[in-house]
């Protein structure tokens, strides 16, 4: 790993942040509403884009991993029933507090003061897991249920690990050329620098180009730093602020923020930290110029929705553990075993809390 | 259900017919619940206009009730509002 401190690595950071919250506000990239528009309305445009930036970060850090510059290894985590579980909880969470850990940063930066209180209660979510840790969810919930090393494809395959998406690429394109559903000159064509008009700086951008922007941003960052992920690094700030306030005791006193929020027991601020807050900012200059910034305030009537989705988002990112970027991002371009069980867990709680908040109105299943 | 532009002057005859929704202040999925709600209350070949300030929603909300409208406009201030035109089948 970088030391942060060095000039080079700081910049690559702050600029790799601005571009992926240009990206998500752009895109209008949204988890939620890819699982809840394909579960609901059986419209799969904006998982599509999702789709497609996982499969680039498997090329791109499959790549990075072969050619001996990645600063870190692929991240995988320990699985068993705990990640569905904590899939599922965070999940419900995503759908009732109206956002995924990446949409509601960048609706922060979007002025939403809905997202923020979503994000700070997410961080009170944090502190009350990690003072019931010790006590209950080591005991009765991690040691019991989270019984499975982790096991990753692309990890495994070390060297020929390129080799998976290569194969899901020309798959792929294959199935969908067959189908007529992709007709390569004309793709070549709506890709050309002309077609870029000064219009299209205000409009919304593809989800598809998007997801490929993503895909190779995020390989940048595993260059850097290592595995991209939203709620890891919000975590970090949670027990930073925490710790200024009622003293670094409280974290070295606790074995969740000393051995596995801040995993080497250094309490101060990283790279993926500064990440966190620039892809905030890089999502508010988007917003800004597009004419989509504004000062939102929350209705009294959704505070509910803000405060109560973000603590059940603190508690399921933790439980699972990691957020739907981590997990459903990173974790699948990795094909990693505790990615894909997280995701399952994730899919069945927007199900039902979907299935829920559309109980009146009627759900399109 | 197909995308029509929609500028201020056609806006103003639009909004004088049609069914007015004020969801400013709500966010996902708050805004697709109520316009499958109001679309559902209204004639065939009426309009229902909903005044948000929910970026996603421009998108999310056409797409809710896509069975239901055969054109949709999205209206924007420049300025973080929006209003999503719809027309009932």
């Amino acid at each position: 790993m970088l030391e942060y401190n060095n000039i080079f690595s700081l910049s690559a950071t702050l600029l790799i942040g601005l571009g992926f919250g240009i990206l998500l506000q752009k895109g209008r990239f949204c988890f939620t509403s890819a699982l809840r528009d394909f579960i609901a309305f059986k419209d799969t445009r904006v998982l599509n884009g999702v789709i497609i930036g996982i499969v680039t970060m498997m090329l791109g850090t499959s790549i990075a991993y072969v050619l001996g510059i990645s600063s870190s290894n692929f991240w995988v985590s320990n699985y068993g029933l705990s990640n569905i579980i904590g899939g599922f909880v965070f999940g419900i969470g995503m759908v009732y507090g109206g956002g995924c850990a990446s949409g509601t940063l960048y609706r922060a930066g979007e002025g939403y003061i809905h997202y923020w209180l979503v994000l700070i209660s997410a961080c009170v979510g944090y502190i009350a897991f990690a003072a019931l840790f010790p006590e209950i969810f080591l005991p009765y919930f991690f040691v019991p249920l989270q019984i499975f090393d982790g096991y990753s494809v692309i990890s495994s395959l070390e060297l020929f690990s390129p080799i998976v998406p290569v194969l899901l690429i020309f798959a792929s394109v294959l199935y969908l050329r067959n189908r007529n559903k992709l007709i390569i000159n004309q793709t070549i064509q709506s890709l050309k620098l002309s077609n870029i008009s000064s219009n299209s700086l205000k409009a919304e951008w593809d989800t598809k180009l998007v997801g490929v922007g993503m895909g190779v941003l995020a390989t940048l960052w595993f260059v850097i730093w290592g595995t991209l992920s939203v709620t890891g690094p919000q975590a970090r700030w949670t027990g930073l602020v925490y710790s200024e306030l009622f003293g670094i005791e409280t974290l070295q006193n606790n074995i969740y923020w000393n051995s596995v929020v801040f995993r080497d027991g250094i309490f101060s601020i990283s790279l993926d930290m500064i990440l966190f807050m620039s892809l905030i900012f890089g999502a508010f200059i988007s917003a800004y110029l597009s004419g989509d910034f504004k000062i939102r305030t929350i209705k009294t009537s959704r505070i509910p929705n803000a405060v109560i989705g973000g603590l059940i988002m603190g508690f399921g990112s933790r439980m699972a553990p990691g957020c739907n970027i981590s997990n459903t991002f990173s974790g699948l371009a990795f094909l990693s075993v505790a990615g894909f069980i997280t995701s399952l867990g994730l899919l069945l709680g927007v199900y039902v809390a979907t299935h829920w908040m559309f109980r009146k109105s009627g759900c399109a299943i | 259900m197909e995308e029509r532009t929609v500028n201020d002057e056609d806006l103003k005859e639009i909004e004088q017919n049609a069914v007015m929704i004020d969801m400013e202040g709500e966010v996902c999925p708050y805004p697709q619940i109520i316009a499958r709600e109001e679309i559902k209350k209204i004639e065939s070949g009426k309009i229902v206009v909903i005044k948000t300030d929910h970026v996603m929603a421009t998108k999310a909300v056409p797409q809710s009730v896509s069975n239901d409208v055969s054109y949709f406009g999205i209206w924007k201030s420049g300025s973080g509002q929006y209003k999503i035109i719809l027309w009932k089948k």
